[in-house]
């Protein structure tokens, strides 16, 4: 069975992380999971804290390859490019850094219980969080698995 | 008198040797420097051509766009510099082509200007020149990371929307070759938009989620911190050029010098053995 593919890169500012052809990728927008295919219509959607799953061309129905992605947009043409400030794979996932840095959110979470819901490193701290949470999940395989 | 200036150049060549070492040594490290910062600019170069293109189709997609960063919606007062120097000397030109054209560009403002000096070369110019510096970023600009550049773009837009600054110009220096490199100012914002008719006639429709506003107010920032990044990401890489350049020609300019007191040393140790000469003969005639 011939399936169609399609182009995707994904690139950081500092690098091109991956380009190749694929069957299926799957990626974590504002509004929930969201994947993409051949022949889909133009879009241009900002992506949250999340995983990213891409099913390369001519790999099994069952074989994916996992990385966790921290916010970016992802643009659907002819091709597909996701921009994003910072991505990893599962397996080069530092799980002690990871660890550590979300040990100092909660250490200050914990600090500053009266902080203001909306002040900026609230939210930082909270990203954080969920980086973490979500780094956490792809190196142990997606919540796919 | 003789033996004293063979001492002279002796001691010159020793000096002038160990320059040439230095400088020799040094413009192998800004190679090997300059090879790797080059790898990177060339990714980086791409990735923000990229976001760009996103930006300019967005323009071209629809009007639901703010209208406050695009060229001519507020009359520009104060512009916010960002002059992007070297931390290290020794390079040439580099630092004081810069800085030529930043004062060159403030001088033309009536308003005081709002600088943001990377590099400490610029930060000290501007510094002693009597202009505040708003923020600065020190460390060495090859090992700038995106999050950094984030730290000093975050209060650039801020200031922008709480309308204290009009316009944020680039001053950097642009990589044509290794040979060369040029000032380049750019404004970053506020947007010229260029309706190009190309973006026109692909008028496919575009799904925007959350939104067409969404999606813009997430790329301006983006934006904004890509350019920078680029910005220094491109400086770095011809501040090793330039460095290289530099030492290149100190190197040849030693090795000429070198060449020069060789020569006078060799005259001067020649004329000294030709007066002992003269000294023998003229002692044993006398006795003969």
């Amino acid at each position: 069975m011939a399936t169609n593919s399609v182009r995707l890169e994904v690139i950081t500012p500092s690098k091109l992380f991956y380009r190749g052809e694929v069957e299926l990728v799957i990626v974590t927008t504002l509004d929930g999971d969201e994947g993409f295919m051949a022949g889909h219509v133009w879009a241009c959607k900002l992506l949250d804290v999340g995983e990213l799953w891409i099913q390369e061309k001519g790999a099994a129905k069952n074989e994916w390859r996992v990385a966790a992605v921290s916010r970016g947009f992802i643009d659907v043409k002819d091709s597909i490019v996701i921009y994003t400030d910072a991505v990893e794979w599962s397996e080069d996932i530092d799980m002690d850094r990871v660890l550590s840095e979300k040990a100092k959110a909660e250490d200050w979470l914990v600090k500053h219980p009266d902080a203001d819901e909306d002040s900026a490193e609230m939210q930082n701290a909270k990203l954080i969080l969920a980086k973490a949470e979500i780094r956490k999940n792809v190196a142990d395989g997606g919540h796919r698995h | 008198m003789a033996t004293e200036s063979i001492q002279d150049i002796k001691r010159r060549i020793k000096s002038v040797s160990s320059t040439e070492r230095i400088t020799n040594s040094m413009k192998l490290v800004s190679a090997g420097k300059l090879r790797k910062a080059k790898a990177i600019f060339e990714k980086t170069n791409e990735n923000s051509h990229f976001i760009t293109n996103t930006i300019q189709e967005l323009f071209n997609s629809g009007s639901e766009i703010p209208q406050e960063y695009l060229a001519g919606n507020r009359e520009i007062k104060t512009t916010a510099y960002i002059v992007v120097t070297s931390g290290r000397g020794l390079c040439g030109g580099f630092n004081s082509n810069i800085i030529k054209e930043a004062q060159r560009e403030i001088d033309a403002d009536w308003e005081p200007p709002v600088i943001v000096a990377v590099g400490s070369k610029g930060k000290e110019y501007f510094e002693k020149h009597g202009y505040e510096i708003h923020s600065s970023y020190l460390a060495p600009p090859e090992s700038i990371s995106f999050l950094e550049t984030k730290e000093l773009s975050a209060p650039i837009l801020e200031m922008y929307d709480n309308k204290e600054i009009d316009e944020v110009v680039l001053i950097y220096t642009s990589f044509i070759s290794t040979m060369e490199q040029q000032v380049k100012n750019e404004v970053i914002l506020p947007f010229e938009v260029e309706t190009d008719p190309e973006f026109m006639t692909t008028n496919k429709f575009v799904e925007y989620e959350p939104s067409v506003e969404a999606v813009f107010n997430y790329l301006v920032p983006k934006f904004v911190e890509t350019k920078i990044y680029s910005a220094v990401v491109e400086s770095a890489t011809c501040e090793h050029a330039a460095r290289r350049m530099a030492m290149e020609n100190a190197t040849d300019n030693a090795r000429e010098m070198l060449d020069d007191l060789n020569l006078n040393y060799n005259r001067a140790r020649q004329s000294a053995i030709t007066d002992e000469i003269i000294e023998i003969v003229a002692g044993s005639e006398a006795q003969s």
